[in-house]
């Protein structure tokens, strides 16, 4: 399969925001406001709740492997872990994939390392269980022989969404989730206290590290949407000229330019 | 040094890919794919046997240093092992179904694998019903068409529901009220899922879509950043 | 126990808190029921159903007219899915089978799913007198991501070597027909996650084949826009798709069997809404009635 003019047009638009913003940013030029995100103010209060039970707090990472999920999720694990460090809080880390186990341990104990309590790390609470529902049995039972106080799941989840959440919400654990996949954003709504839905998460790891690239690849990607916007209510407008009155004269001309 | 060659590699290996999409017809390059992917199937083989090797030995640290939960990993690794043993016994050797090997396999496929990976699934069953009682409540018009919704969209897809207004379906051909057929549970659930929801999930494509080309193209042009990329 | 009253709670805050151990015993016993009291079920078979059952019929006539064309079941599931999934692979291949329509399977996801298919496969074969190598072949499972999935899609046999069975591709006497994924007209996706996306976005526009496929009922609302821009021709949404399917093949399988119980628990889970928003409603109510006495 290749590309047609209109896909190479559009692949164009839709990169050069993206790139340009990245490069302003990491330039240092102009400010780009990241507006606040409710579940992220949530896990400051989740830790200051857990540190006041005295119980640990569990971070999940979900299924997530080495990929764009999983290195945000290690972002956000990384501002839970230094909370954590700095109230002398445990926290137990569940990991589903063997590529991202290293990194997320390393994120945990630099951590603690930081926040000068390297003593305070364990490395058995950052725990590798392989396969989708051992997972989720592994934490559900974590969960309870642990009595967590706060729980935090960041990254792709699949079905066993909900049986984690519910779980969290049996044991009394204040909820914070966020993951990209929109099937599971019902499930963390109705059992989660706060939830980052879609291009939030994404955000989250923008606006916690407040990294130039990740600041600027947001603001061109919002800008990509708003040029699709523009476009789907343009083409909208063209599809209802073409329903109402076929002959427009520019119509066909227009239909095959852009299916070229 | 080692960073420019991995950023050199990344492009090279991009600039490929994204050279074969746009130009048109089958050119010199296009004829590379195939060779490409059999050496990227055979990296992948890797990568499962070092999936297999992390497993043991994240898990047999445990089990030598006596951490806590160490049996739960000593389980682990004796199941691996007992299946991939009866498994290959069973391939390799060509056994008959009904042969001891082959029962032995299906005990543990059949009655433990299956069942234990079934049963974990199901709790879902369980769980919906208790969070959806839970926290479904009509506070305000929104939720109150949300759950007029789900209702509907639940009645329609099961034999009952669907039965309330299956005596609509008698109007289809009456010339007035031939609108009353058009109004049964199950096809107001199916223009529910296909319009209402289709527009939905069409609007979250699209921002998932610029989102996986904006790391597509960090990852590309190596403008990511963050904790492993850092490392490289 | 100091000679006061108990504090009685409400009806309509014990609407709201009725406790989760109870809700689920009803689920259990009514889910349970349907196992020893067969309940019959009829149901409106939806149009996403009718046109994946449609394009088999189709496949099947032009089958006999033209050149043959061939199925390919990509069985990305697993055991956890099993109840949904494993009825609608069943209700393909009894479909297939009956129409004599050949097909291949295999998973480029998960080492499960071609097993499992292949058990169904074989069980269904008997009722049809059909031969593996013959009627049917099954790939087994290559695990591909996009660069070798890419190969896979231009040329098939560069990354398919041997079947299931270990038997070298070209000696089974099914592959003397097939050159590429150019000769399936249709490709079947089994999987409760998100596999049908290789098939949509890499692989159909390549091979030009149609796409169906059968999905855990979570996964159903994520296929609709690609039904309406044609990308897939129809679907098996959850235990409902796959009975709809059997009732057009007149069977009562398996889904047909499940979907007493779904029936039910459907039913429970509407009942335990309205209880507990009766109970809301009432006791927002009651609060609305008491800051009025007290003003």
């Amino acid at each position: 399969m290749h590309a047609t003019y209109t896909m190479l047009i559009l692949t164009a638009v839709f990169s050069a925001p993206i790139v340009l913003y990245i490069l302003r940013a990491r330039a240092g030029k102009g400010e780009i406001y990241i507006r606040p995100i409710a579940g992220l103010s949530a896990i400051d209060e989740a830790v200051g709740r857990a540190t006041e039970m005295g119980r640990p707090v569990l971070y999940s990472t979900g299924l997530s492997w080495l990929s764009i999920e999983g290195l945000c999720s290690v972002a956000i694990l990384s501002h839970v872990a230094r909370l954590a460090a700095k109230y002398d809080l445990r926290i137990i880390v569940p990991v589903n994939s063997y590529l991202l186990y290293p990194i997320a341990e390393e994120a945990v104990r630099e951590a603690y390392a930081d926040a000068g309590k390297l003593d305070l790390f364990k490395a058995e609470d950052v725990i590798f269980i392989p396969g989708q529902f051992p997972y989720a049995a592994g934490v559900v039972g974590i969960m309870h022989r642990e009595r967590v106080a706060a729980t935090f799941f960041f990254g792709y989840f699949a079905a066993e969404s909900l049986i984690l959440a519910e779980a969290g919400s049996q044991v009394g654990a204040i909820q914070v989730a966020g993951t990209p996949d929109i099937l599971q954003i019902p499930f963390f709504i109705t059992a989660c206290d706060y939830t980052i839905i879609g291009e939030e998460f994404y955000a989250a790891t923008a606006y916690l590290t407040h990294e130039p690239t990740m600041i600027g690849s947001l603001r061109g990607q919002d800008i990509g949407k708003m040029i699709l916007a523009t476009l789907t209510v343009l083409l909208l407008v063209f599809g209802l000229l073409m329903a109402f009155a076929p002959n427009v004269f520019f119509s066909n001309w227009l239909l095959d330019l852009l299916l070229r | 040094m080692r960073r420019n060659i991995i950023i050199i590699l990344t492009f090279v290996g991009g600039l490929y890919y994204f050279l074969e999409f746009v130009l048109p017809g089958e050119t010199g390059i296009s004829k590379l794919i195939v060779e490409i992917g059999k050496v990227t199937l055979a990296i992948g083989a890797c990568a499962f046997l070092l999936g297999v090797i992390n497993l043991l030995r994240l898990h047999g640290t445990r089990v030598v240093l006596r951490r806590s939960g160490w049996h739960n990993s000593a389980a682990l690794i004796v199941a691996l092992f007992v299946m991939l043993i009866v498994h290959l016994v069973r391939y390799y050797s060509h056994a008959a179904e009904g042969d001891t090997v082959w029962r032995i396999y299906n005990l543990l496929w059949d009655n433990m694998r299956v069942p234990l990976d079934s049963t974990i699934f199901s709790l879902l069953a369980f769980y919906i019903v208790s969070a959806a009682y839970r926290s479904f409540r009509i506070k305000s018009g929104e939720a109150a068409v949300m759950m007029a919704a789900a209702v509907v969209v639940m009645l329609g897809q099961i034999p009952t529901g669907q039965e309330v207004t299956l005596w609509l379906k008698g109007y289809e051909n009456d010339p007035g009220l031939w609108w009353l057929s058009r109004i049964r549970v199950d096809t107001i659930r199916e223009w529910l899922m296909q319009y209402w929801n289709g527009a939905a999930q069409r609007g979250i494509l699209f921002g998932a879509a610029i989102g996986g080309l904006a790391m597509s193209l960090r990852i590309w042009l190596s403008l990511e950043r963050g904790s492993f990329f850092d490392r490289q | 126990m100091n000679g006061e009253a108990p504090s009685r709670i409400a009806w309509y805050d014990r609407l709201q808190k009725i406790d989760p151990r109870i809700i689920y015993l009803v689920v259990f016993v009514l889910v349970s029921i349907p196992f020893f009291v067969p309940i019959p079920v009829k149901m409106e078979v939806s149009p996403v159903v009718r046109k994946l059952y449609d394009k088999v019929e189709e496949i099947a006539e032009n089958n006999k007219r033209g050149p043959e064309k061939f199925v390919l079941l990509a069985m990305d599931w697993s055991p956890s899915v099993k109840a949904e999934n494993q009825p609608q692979t069943a209700a393909m291949i009894e479909h297939l089978f009956r129409r004599g329509v050949r097909f291949a399977i295999m998973s480029h996801l998960l080492p499960e799913g071609p097993m499992m298919a292949e058990r169904i496969a074989e069980r269904i074969a008997k009722k049809y007198n059909k031969r593996y190598g013959v009627d049917w072949v099954n790939f087994g499972f290559r695990q591909m991501r996009f660069a070798d999935y890419m190969a896979f899609v231009r040329d098939m046999y560069a990354i398919i070597s041997k079947d299931y069975r270990g038997t070298p591709i070209r000696d089974v006497p099914m592959m003397k027909n097939i050159r590429g994924l150019r000769d399936f007209a249709l490709v079947f996706d089994v999987t409760g996650s998100g596999a049908y996306a290789d098939w949509v976005y890499y692989a159909q526009p390549e091979a030009h084949f149609d796409i169906g496929v059968g999905v855990t009922a979570i996964i159903g609302p994520s296929i609709r826009p690609l039904i309406d821009a044609g990308q897939v021709v129809g679907m098996m949404e959850g235990l409902s798709g796959a009975a709809q399917y059997e009732q057009l093949l007149n069977i009562r399988g398996q889904a047909s069997r499940g979907m007493g119980s779904q029936n039910l628990a459907h039913l429970w889970v509407i009942i335990a809404l309205i209880l507990g928003n009766i109970g809301y409603l009432a006791s927002r109510r009651r609060e609305k009635k008491l800051k009025k006495e007290l003003r």
